[in-house]
């Protein structure tokens, strides 16, 4: 990894930080022996043995525990300057209801209400797709891709990287351009290519590089504690983690931008989760965190959704959600790690489709 | 839905055992790494996972989603952690420097001489002092800055907070950045001023 330094070459703390501890973590995992899935299960057959052990003592004990209180009842009696008679009170059984679907939060509480209301549908949560770890980024027109190539062994002294541009029809070298490990080209916008260094919070930072200039540009109008979390077509997702001004935390400030050259200009503005990913993948929908029932166009603020697009609830729930475009962009999934008072899973997932704004709550097993 | 007390069949603890050796193979490394940042210490570590995993799969008819599995491990590993400290407070001794099975300072695997010095050298001044951080900074640090987790995910996986993971990480990073200049190596601080 290399950090990010200032002009006298010291580097930031945070990144060192990043960057010491994956390279310990790194060397350990190469110097692992073999995993000792045998230990493991062994372990865990004690502590299970021992919790049985515990769990049975535990109710012999509160046989004999009302054992001893029934026979030491006896009728109340009382003399004339006694109070009211009392009597100690059994405690009575609780209802049985899932630790997460408790909560005192009245936005939780919200959710769980308006999940409860939706119409549920038996089909079952679609999969994260994975990444197809494509090499090749093609431009917008096909007739070309950009490819990221190292050459050497990562560990090798001279080891040097290329971000190369080819023609699509028979791969001949167009143009190339020096890089670091970390120049992958991630998208096209219009003819420049655009590559992202690894910011300081697990975001990009990006920048343009048009084949045949001398070197890349770094997309201006992003300020410090801004970092790109997705880039679709022209239509780039930043983030700002630091300094928000929108939303409260644990929300964070999100825009959608489009790129022109060098230069980015606003699409829309909003609040998303870390890891949320509200962008659909082409780029022509936007999910606010302060209101995940529906999406919005963020060009023409068009909204869609089962609820009103300011409401009703996760305004500024700390909850984090799981969320999942569908490939074609045409429905997403929220995954709420909330159990639907009489759901039987460990949370609850609604779909909620754009053409017709409808969200239901998911029931098939994921 | 099954609770928690009623009694697990042979079939189900089979089916546990199955899981278990399934992701013990496929995650054990990951988890030894992150185990490792916390301890310091490789027998630690490896005491540390295989605690947290016979805890985690003891509790898996809890569990519903497999997919949590490996967030829940996590958790019990911290928290186990963190127990830990409080158990063994008295006789715990700070690691001094990461060290490889060979007993080397570790450097970054590809490093340039130049860099292989630079690595050595900040390490050895921030390794000791990531060691003795209280085990709740320490927890906040690998979380934040290896597992890359937000300040909620972080808070989340600790039952904290998020503001006592702001503070938590603030007291280390100034811990850290105090260790950095008092070593006479330089740091950038929080506003990106050049301190040394």
């Amino acid at each position: 990894m290399s950090l990010t330094r200032d002009a006298d070459g010291v580097p930031d703390l945070e990144l060192l930080l990043r960057s010491e501890l994956g390279d310990v973590a790194d060397a350990v995992g190469t110097t692992a022996g073999p995993v000792p899935v045998r230990a493991v299960v062994e372990r865990y057959r004690t502590v299970r043995r021992r919790r049985r052990a515990k769990v049975a003592g535990a109710a012999l004990c509160a046989v004999i525990a009302a054992v001893v209180v029934v026979s030491s009842s006896v009728p109340a009696t009382r003399t004339e300057d006694d109070g009211p008679v009392t009597r100690p009170t059994t405690p009575q059984p609780r209802p049985s209801v899932r630790s997460s679907t408790v909560s005192s939060d009245p936005e939780v509480r919200a959710v769980l209400a308006r999940l409860a209301e939706l119409p549920t549908s038996t089909d079952s949560p679609m999969t994260s797709p994975e990444s197809d770890g494509a090499e090749r980024v093609f431009s917008p027109d096909g007739s070309r891709y950009a490819i990221y190539r190292q050459f050497g062994e990562p560990s090798a002294a001279d080891v040097r990287y290329e971000l190369q541009i080819r023609t699509a029809s028979d791969d001949s070298l167009v143009a190339k351009i020096a890089g670091d490990e970390s120049t992958a080209p991630i998208g096209w916008v219009g003819d420049h290519v655009v590559v992202g260094e690894p910011g300081a919070n697990g975001g990009q930072l990006p920048f343009v590089w048009k084949p045949g200039d001398r070197d890349y540009t770094r997309v201006g109008g992003i300020p410090n504690g801004e970092e790109m979390l997705r880039i679709h077509g022209d239509r780039l997702l930043l983030v700002r983690f630091s300094g928000s001004k929108r939303c409260d935390a644990p929300l964070l400030d999100a825009r959608i931008v489009t790129v022109r050259a060098d230069r980015i200009y606003r699409l829309w503005e909003g609040c998303t989760q870390w890891n949320m990913a509200p962008m659909s993948p082409d780029g022509q929908a936007v999910v606010s965190a302060k209101s995940l029932f529906g999406a919005i166009d963020p060009k023409t603020r068009v909204y869609r959704g089962a609820d009103a697009p300011d409401g009703p609830p996760t305004k500024t729930w700390d909850v984090a959600v799981t969320f999942t475009w569908a490939p074609d962009s045409r429905s997403y999934e929220v995954r709420f790690p909330l159990v639907v008072p009489g759901g039987d899973t460990f949370g609850t997932t609604i779909r909620c489709t754009l053409s017709d704004g409808r969200c239901v709550r998911l029931t098939g097993a994921s | 839905m099954r609770s928690g007390r009623e009694p697990v069949s042979r079939s189900q603890e089979g089916a546990d055992v199955a899981h278990l050796t399934a992701f013990v193979a496929a995650r054990w490394n990951a988890l030894l790494r992150v185990a490792y940042l916390l301890t310091g210490d490789r027998s630690s570590a490896e005491d540390l996972v295989q605690t947290a995993l016979a805890k985690t799969y003891v509790a898996w008819p809890r569990i519903r989603d497999t997919g949590a599995v490996e967030g829940y491990v996590k958790r019990t590993m911290v928290t186990t952690y963190t127990s830990w400290w409080r158990r063994h407070r008295g006789r715990e001794s700070a690691v001094a420097e990461p060290a490889d099975a060979g007993g080397r300072l570790l450097a970054a695997p590809g490093a340039s001489p130049a860099d292989d010095l630079e690595a050595v050298l900040h390490r050895s001044v921030l390794w000791p002092h990531l060691a003795r951080l209280p085990r709740g900074q320490r927890a906040t640090v690998v979380l934040r800055f290896y597992e890359d987790l937000s300040e909620a995910e972080t808070a989340a996986l600790l039952g904290c907070s998020t503001g006592t993971v702001k503070s938590q990480t603030h007291r280390a990073l100034a811990t850290l950045r105090a260790a950095m200049l008092d070593s006479g190596l330089a740091v950038v601080d929080d506003e990106g001023r050049v301190t040394r």
